[in-house]
């Protein structure tokens, strides 16, 4: 070989430094000489290769590389800009090349000069640009502000639904697909900006694609300066319209229920149960009476703060329970506002779990239910009035049908004996018996009456101030043939300045009442001694009346004592109506009745009247 | 065997009206009659201390002062059952209130109840309920 190599006059120094990889081989395939690029690009360190076989140091070159440099040992140049190949073990192989023939000045051939890269890590990472294009739906575009040409990567055609091969051919139709108006021109004022002020731009638009399809994009924009002059606008344009309209939709429908939430005036908040951290919307701030920017302290102590005194510990309570057992529902609380008004709000609770942590929230809405509470308060006094009145209207029925039957049913009796009697004594005990049934059937009616007078409560016109001392000696008077009968005995111990306010003819009514059965009810054991006495007690006139008398069993008949229904015995002076009677005259009046006895010892009734 | 009859009712016209119609019937030794229910049961307990028997027939009204209609018989199933077996008890009375006439169906002490004016027909009724 040796004798060959002065013919041949290679300056290896020089090749060696050739800044491409290259390598010079003869008719045979055998390394002259190669440039260091040559060893660094195909991997094949720092000891020499001249001389020996070119696929014995690069064993891993797929053979159709061998067909083609044969090829070329024909006398074929051979060039090629990037080629792929599949190599036995899976793997792909990109090599770019340019291949001449080395041919002496006589056309003999010497040998074959080869550049040869591997390009196969750059290659593999444009495919992955591609790839990526694809996937994100991403194109990339520039425009030469010096010649006023554009370009599009192919992306950009796709997404602008243009044939492949179009480009815009003028400045202006760069900008022409984006919607006409408010999207156009915001490009346009960002292409500008860029332009004059150099700064980049990230718009989301709307544009017409070459079908008249509107769809979204989001177009980034940025440009390159020279001595101080825009040379060109390059960036990206991506196809986002899927994500948009998702997105708007989203908005559509955050906005609407927000809409919705503050129009119905529900209050929403969230309470985490392992950290404590609680969240409230601006609604249930101001359902709270708190300023949401100006509170100290917790939420949860203001929170605590503005709840009704008579509730906290209940709500306390309720809601401690439920974040320990999760169970959802409602607790209804007041709260005072700043301004002292008492608020009602009903809030619903319920638990969430977030998916994959152990983490525990308590979500729930709050809203205002004042007129419907009070609307179900006054509902319930209604319903309690109506039940009452219902209540007396049945008993008094009954004691009305009663009363008044005994008596006609008596005097029909009486009458028909009359009518057979032949005996003349007989008739006139008859005759007796019949003026008795009609004196009693007066005196039923006479109660009946004040039984319906003293259940009327439109008499504050009637209402007066009554000495109440003078009243009870007048009262004391009136029977004091009863007295003398009984041999009864007064205690009064009342202050002549003493005054109440009432309807005259109720006292008279009250006292007689308390006077006759404090008599007709006196033991037989003892002289019968009634105690009278009055003293002021929270702006009422306090009256006792206390006698010694038989006294009555009131855990047989507590209950009904004032009431109608044991009552109205046939003979007038019966206890039961004369004290449901006096009650009724008592509240009418403002005042109030209470009883205190015991069996053969006494009874005492007090009685507060307005002063 | 001597048969009483008894009356336990406060209103005295009342009281002369059955007498009348049991007079009529001319069945009976001896009519006694109390104005309440604590009168009565006062003078059954006599009559058992003294070893007599109780009356056949009460006809029993239920308003009364001092001790009703209700609570006579209350205190009256306080006697021995062996003394108040040939008892029959029926309640007079005005009364067309229909708990009253529930409450005394309840009772399985009383037999019937009748509604003022006592007629002839259930004075014949009750006499005729009892084995004379």
């Amino acid at each position: 070989m040796d004798t060959f190599l002065p013919e041949i006059k290679i300056d290896n120094d020089f090749i060696h430094n050739i800044p491409i990889p290259v390598a010079i081989v003869d008719k045979n395939l055998i390394f002259i000489s190669h440039s260091h690029h040559w060893s660094v690009e195909h991997n094949l360190g720092k000891e020499s290769i001249t001389g020996a076989y070119f696929f014995d140091i690069i064993k891993s070159f797929p053979t159709e590389l061998k067909t083609i440099l044969e090829h070329c040992l024909l006398g074929n140049s051979s060039a090629n800009e990037g080629k792929k190949f599949d190599l036995k073990n899976g793997e792909n192989l990109w090599l770019k090349w340019k291949i001449n023939p080395w041919l002496k000045v006589d056309g003999r051939l010497e040998g074959l000069i080869i550049v040869l890269e591997n390009i196969t890590d750059k290659k593999e990472i444009n495919e992955l640009v591609k790839d990526a294009q694809e996937v994100s739906r991403t194109g990339g575009w520039e425009v030469n502000l010096l010649n006023k040409t554009s370009r599009w990567t192919k992306m950009v055609n796709i997404i602008h639904e243009m044939p492949l091969d179009y480009v815009p051919r003028t400045f202006d139709e760069n900008f022409a697909h984006f919607k006409e108006g408010e999207h156009r021109n915001k490009v346009l004022h960002a292409a500008k900006k860029a332009i004059n002020a150099g700064i980049p731009w990230d718009e989301e638009v709307l544009m017409l694609t070459g079908t008249r399809k509107e769809i979204w994009v989001r177009t980034k924009g940025r440009v390159e300066h020279n001595n101080g002059k825009c040379i060109r606008l390059y960036g990206t344009c991506q196809d986002i319209d899927q994500q948009k309209r998702a997105e708007l939709q989203y908005r559509d429908s955050v906005r609407l229920l927000t809409k919705a939430v503050t129009a119905s005036q529900v209050g929403t908040w969230e309470y985490n149960l392992e950290n404590g951290r609680t969240m409230w919307d601006d609604v249930n701030f101001d359902l709270h009476g708190i300023k949401k920017n100006n509170y100290e302290g917790s939420l949860y102590t203001n929170w605590k703060n503005s709840i009704h005194p008579d509730d906290v510990d209940r709500v306390k309570n309720e809601a401690s329970l439920r974040y320990k057992t999760n169970e959802k529902g409602i607790v209804e609380y007041r709260v005072v506002l700043p301004d002292g008004t008492i608020r009602f709000l009903k809030s619903t609770v319920t638990f969430i779990s977030e998916a994959n942590s152990s983490i525990q929230k308590a979500i729930g809405i709050s809203q205002d239910v004042t007129p419907e509470k009070l609307a179900e308060i006054k509902l319930k006094e209604f319903a309690k009035i109506t039940m009452e009145q219902n209540n007396s209207l049945t008993n008094f029925a009954h004691m009305v049908s009663h009363d008044l039957r005994a008596h006609s049913t008596n005097l029909s009796v009486l009458t028909a004996l009359l009518q057979d009697e032949k005996d003349e004594n007989e008739k006139k005990q008859i005759l007796e018996m019949l003026k008795k049934a009609t004196n009693s059937l007066n005196s039923t009616v006479c109660n009946l009456n004040d039984v319906v007078l003293s259940t009327d409560t439109n008499i504050t016109d009637k209402i007066v101030d009554v000495k109440l001392l003078e009243a009870i000696h007048n009262v004391q008077n009136n029977i004091s043939t009863l007295f003398k009968e009984k041999k009864g005995f007064c205690d009064i111990d009342v202050n002549e300045k003493h005054s109440v306010k009432v309807v005259p003819a109720y006292l008279d009514s009250i006292l007689l009442n308390l006077f006759t059965n404090s008599l007709k009810y006196c033991s037989s054991l003892r002289t019968p001694i009634i105690k009278i006495s009055s003293k002021y007690k929270d702006n009422f006139l306090e009256f006792s009346f206390c006698d010694n008398g038989r006294g009555i069993d009131l855990q047989k008949f507590g209950a009904n004592i004032f009431g109608m229904n044991k009552t109205f015995h046939r003979n007038k002076d019966a206890r039961g109506v004369g004290l449901y009677i006096i009650k009724n005259q008592i509240e009418a009046m403002g005042g109030t009745i209470n009883v205190s006895s015991e069996v053969d010892e006494g009874t005492t009734f007090i009685i507060r009247f307005k002063i | 065997m001597q048969q009483n009859i008894c009356i336990i009712d406060d209103d005295p016209i009342c009281v002369f009206g059955i007498k009348k119609l049991l007079k009529e019937t001319n069945l009976f030794d001896t009519i006694s009659t109390h104005a309440n229910g604590l009168e009565a049961i006062q003078d059954f307990q006599k009559s058992i201390d003294k070893n007599k028997s109780l009356p056949s027939i009460i006809f029993l009204d239920i308003n009364m002062p001092i001790m009703d209609g209700w609570e006579f018989l209350e205190e009256f199933r306080k006697i021995s059952f062996k003394n108040r077996e040939h008892v029959r008890i029926y309640i007079v009375s005005s009364s067309v209130d229909p708990r009253d006439l529930l409450k005394a169906k309840s009772i399985i002490e009383v037999d019937d109840y009748f509604i003022k004016p006592i007629t002839n027909k259930a004075i014949q009724k009750a006499i005729e309920n009892v084995n004379l």
